[in-house]
């Protein structure tokens, strides 16, 4: 490593014969690594035993950039790797790297065994940070000869890479095969970098040196994408022969040499003349939206074991709590709802009163009752202020995969036990308790009066915090709004809008000059030019909606709190229940405010009018705007967000 | 005798030699102990040590034929020894590094021992007597630009403040939990010196490492975040916190360290000015190239 340090190499990669990471002194290597100031350090690996502890260590050491091996889905990964449980490993891994914004890109082995199952495997890393998804023709090389009777065939591949990658799909890209058999899905067109993959150019003959052979046709008839084509398997052909290679080879040779067809095929060439490329840095996004997701926000209970003197979920009569049996009901009737809707992908919120009151008996049943749902994602949300949690919730939330949200106020007196103590002391052994559990937390900070002077005390503890955990901590800033208890207010205890926009404008700055250094919501989505939390979409009638413990339906946890009842999925269809002229309301909400009090404002576009709710308990009118439209209106200016550059760069 | 693992560094008087394959920064106090130092030790010694009036026992300097040596210039002002033993410090080449406090004297010793192209270190577990000397010394880091030589930590924290990573307070001033030991001349041993002087310590070298995770300074140092947190100590609300990593404070909750979140906020202030102005320059590079070369 000092030698090619020394050397000029600005690249290093960590790979192995076996694991790298199972190396004692990996740890050690990558500490020289980044001593040397080497641009990037990539590691190849498989996750195996990796703790969001190590990762963070790793990050610090100037690891950039990992490559994880998955080779099929569920069983037929570990089936392939020979080890029970390595499927789960390597997401996990996927996850982990992401959240630290380490570059991930995924390989896999295409073989008779994986092949049926690539599709899904493409679509499930679909819904992660994957940057690049390599499908590889296996080398003729280390096992593969033991195992010759799962290695494919190149026109097996062929016939089917269009299902394997379809078009559009920016991510997954084949390595090792060559561009007539799977055109422009190759690795080297994909990423648009010529390679020179030229080694065997032209030759028939065997000489044992060269891994990849070109059929003589390819140079005998000028095929132009020699350059960026990674040729033949030697030793396959060796195997197998040319079987029907050389007449595909040919046809496509044809069709190059065709005029009608030659101009559509060359536009693919880099380079070309007639070449389109990508715009710099394209890839694919993920196509998560609205449109095919939902969150659907559960509240098996009213209860709550704390008394925050804000509580926007307070009522006097407690409804009853959700059976366990009710769930079966629950999950049936949403499924339908998702499957009509074309909803690929579910958030369950599970929220309150206080969820963990529950007992994990009733989570057992409601997250194992999920896990063997197909052709929908479903992830679970705990919005909990743990002050149940114990060693058992932690290893039940982990089963599941389950996220918690927790509130916390280290600053202001409002947020007490029933018997009057502050929450923080117990909040903060919990938090630690999760925290060093691995499990993935985020934070809501209501803003109340009290904080407006205190704005950098608020920063800097959230920023602070981030240090007991090893994984990112997300917070969400709301500000306290007149529900539940919060009725019971003085008003000088609410917010003014004007404060609410002073505070929001002095974190901002901070947040700024900090580097952004934590994900901070609603600025995270603001400085990335549009509202995308629920209450700045303009959009959440279309994805959200809340079931109550007795099956009540609400457009959300606010209208709960509210009050604002659409129906009952006991006795009416969730379908029916959503056609409520409240829905309708909200539905024509962005187009009312659009061309009504919201007309012309420069910073719509970030705040689509904002929450419907809120506007609801001020105003008593569901299509008003905001009453935080004034705050809203002063931070953006401030921040410079809606300015005309800004829209400019954004767009 | 206990024994400190591979991969650890630890600071141990001359009198005490130590098994194992640990690193060790040995204090000498005589000329004669430095070639049973060396031979006992062999690649196992990382530097040796030597602090106070003992910079001036000339005999003792040149006695020293190692190329590490740190030098713990305490009260002395540099000025005042005479030149042979410049000479003979001079001839310890770039690895040796003067750790100074950051008193009335800290700028002319800085301005003298970088002169001669030696490192030095500020010894931030002093309190710092003369907060405008300090200033000037990062002042003097910042914009001197005839200075060669890093004046540690303060290079350390702008590498560490521009790349958002690199080493921590804790282990640029040698007080890395998994690292660093220190034994003191009583056999005691602790994480560095100014835990032995506040009666902090692990155990004795009779202690096997089971016996110094049950002391209370291990708990102390395992449970240090935490316990911040949880009596809400001002350093939660601090925005020096991601730097400092509750270095300063460690010890005694209300040590004085406003000079310290000054000098860090400099040093902030820098790295952004430094990124500001190499961002106008890519741009005005951009600029200059004509309209088909640029980048939109």
């Amino acid at each position: 490593m000092r030698d090619s340090a020394a050397a000029g190499t600005r690249s290093l990669v960590f790979s192995g014969m076996g694991e790298p990471t199972l190396d004692p002194d990996f740890e050690e290597y990558l500490a020289l690594a980044e001593e040397l100031g080497f641009d990037s350090i990539s590691l190849f690996t498989n996750g195996y035993g990796l703790k969001a502890e190590d990762v963070r260590r790793w990050k610090d050491y100037g690891l950039s950039s990992v490559l994880i091996s998955m080779h099929g889905m569920e069983d037929g990964h570990d089936r392939n790797v020979q080890r029970k449980g390595s499927f789960r490993e390597a997401v996990s891994a996927i996850r982990l790297y992401s959240e630290y914004d380490i570059l991930v890109t995924v390989n896999t082995c295409l073989t008779r065994l994986n092949l049926p199952e690539i599709p899904r495997l493409c679509e499930f890393l679909a819904g992660f940070r994957v940057i690049t998804h390599t499908l590889t023709f296996p080398e003729w090389s280390g096992n593969v000869p033991l195992y010759e009777e799962n290695i494919l065939d190149y026109h097996e591949v062929s016939e089917v890479a269009g299902d394997l990658i379809p078009e559009g799909n920016m991510i997954a890209m084949f390595e090792d095969m060559p561009y007539c058999l799977v055109r422009n899905k190759t690795r080297e067109m994909q990423n648009r970098g010529i390679v020179g993959l030229l080694d065997g150019t032209g030759e028939h003959e065997f000489d044992g040196n060269a891994r990849k052979i070109f059929p003589e046709s390819c140079s005998g008839r000028g095929c132009v994408f020699q350059t960026v084509c990674s040729g033949f398997e030697r030793n396959y052909i060796k195997a197998r022969g040319w079987q029907d290679l050389k007449e595909r080879v040919g046809r496509f040779l044809d069709l190059l040499n065709d005029p009608e067809h030659g101009d559509t095929i060359l536009a693919e060439l880099p380079d070309h003349p007639r070449t389109r490329r990508s715009p710099k840095g394209s890839r694919r996004r993920s196509d998560r939206g609205p449109h095919n997701s939902q969150v659907v926000i559960v509240k098996p209970t009213s209860r709550c074991n704390a008394g925050c003197r804000y509580c926007s979920s307070y009522k006097e009569s407690q409804p009853p709590d959700m059976s366990p049996d009710f769930l079966d009901k629950m999950y049936a009737e949403l499924f339908e709802y998702a499957a009509l809707q074309g909803k690929k992908y579910i958030t369950f919120l599970w929220h309150g009163g206080e969820p963990l009151l529950m007992g994990k008996s009733f989570y057992d049943r409601a997250w194992g009752l999920t896990t063997t749902v197909k052709d929908l994602r479903i992830t679970h949300i705990l919005q909990s202020n743990m002050l149940l949690l114990d060693n058992d919730w932690v290893e039940l939330l982990s089963r599941y995969n389950v996220h918690i949200s927790s509130s916390v106020d280290p600053i202001g007196q409002d947020r007490i036990l029933k018997d009057g103590r502050q929450q923080y002391p117990d909040w903060l052994d919990k938090f630690i308790l999760a925290a060093s559990g691995g499990l993935h937390l985020g934070l809501v900070f209501t803003v109340t009066p009290s904080h407006i002077d205190r704005y950098a005390d608020v920063y800097h503890f959230f920023k602070n915090l981030q240090t007991l955990s090893a994984r990112p901590l997300g917070v969400r800033l709301n500000p306290v709004y007149p529900a539940g208890a919060a009725k019971g207010l003085d008003p000088g205890e609410l917010i003014d809008p004007a404060d609410y926009g002073e505070f929001l404008c002095r974190l901002w700055d901070l947040w700024c000059n900090d580097g952004k250094s934590f994900p901070l919501s609603p600025f995270t989505d603001w400085s990335e030019g549009k509202g995308t939390t629920c209450e700045f979409s303009g959009r959440c009638q279309d994805n959200f909606i809340e079931v109550s413990g007795n099956g009540d339906i609400h457009h959300c946890g606010r209208f709960t709190d509210a009050g604002l009842v659409l129906g009952n999925i006991t006795n009416a269809k969730l379908v029916d229940i959503l056609k409520h002229p409240q829905m309708k309301e909200i539905r024509r909400r962005s187009e009312l405010l659009k061309d009504g009090s919201c007309k012309g404002c420069p910073f719509w576009e970030l705040c689509m009018g904002g929450c419907p709710c809120h506007a609801y308990t001020t105003f008593g009118e569901i299509t008003r705007e905001t009453p935080y439209c004034p705050a809203y209106k002063m931070f953006f200016a401030s921040s410079g967000l809606g300015s005309v550059e800004d829209k400019l760069e954004v767009n | 005798m206990h024994v400190f693992p591979k991969n650890t560094l630890v600071n141990t008087p001359c009198e005490t030699m130590l098994d194992g394959e640990c690193s060790v920064s040995v204090r000498i106090s005589t000329p004669d102990s430095v070639p049973r130092i060396r031979e006992f030790y062999g690649k196992r010694l990382f530097n040796l040590e030597i602090e106070g009036e003992l910079i001036k026992d000339i005999d003792l300097i040149r006695a020293i034929d190692v190329n590490r040596v740190r030098i713990i210039l305490g009260d002395i002002n540099i000025l005042e020894v005479e030149g042979r033993l410049i000479e003979a410090l001079q001839k310890m080449g770039a690895q040796s590094v003067f750790e100074i406090n950051p008193d009335k004297k800290l700028l002319r010793n800085i301005n003298f021992l970088t002169g001669l192209d030696i490192l030095v270190h500020i010894d931030m577990t002093k309190p710092v007597q003369d907060e405008n000397a300090l200033l000037q010394a990062v002042d003097f880091y910042l914009h001197n630009p005839m200075l060669r030589t890093p004046i540690e930590p303060i290079h350390n924290l702008l590498v560490t403040m521009n790349r958002r990573r690199g080493r921590t307070l804790w282990s640029t001033e040698l007080e890395n939990v998994k690292t660093n030991f220190y034994v003191s001349d009583q056999g005691e041993v602790s994480l560095s010196s100014r835990w032995i002087e506040n009666d902090m310590k692990y155990g004795t070298l009779d202690d096997s490492v089971k016996d110094f995770m049950k002391s209370e300074l291990y708990n102390k140092l395992a449970t240090l975040k935490e316990e911040m947190f949880r009596s809400k100590s001002s350093c939660v609300f601090c925005g020096n916190l991601d730097v400092c990593k509750g270095f300063l404070r460690a010890i005694d909750s209300e040590w004085p360290c406003d000079i310290w979140k000054k000098v860090f906020n400099i040093l902030q202030g820098a790295v952004r000015e430094g990124k500001d102005l190499l961002r106008k320059i890519d741009q005005q590079k951009e600029l200059a190239k004509s309209p088909d070369e640029q980048v939109t």
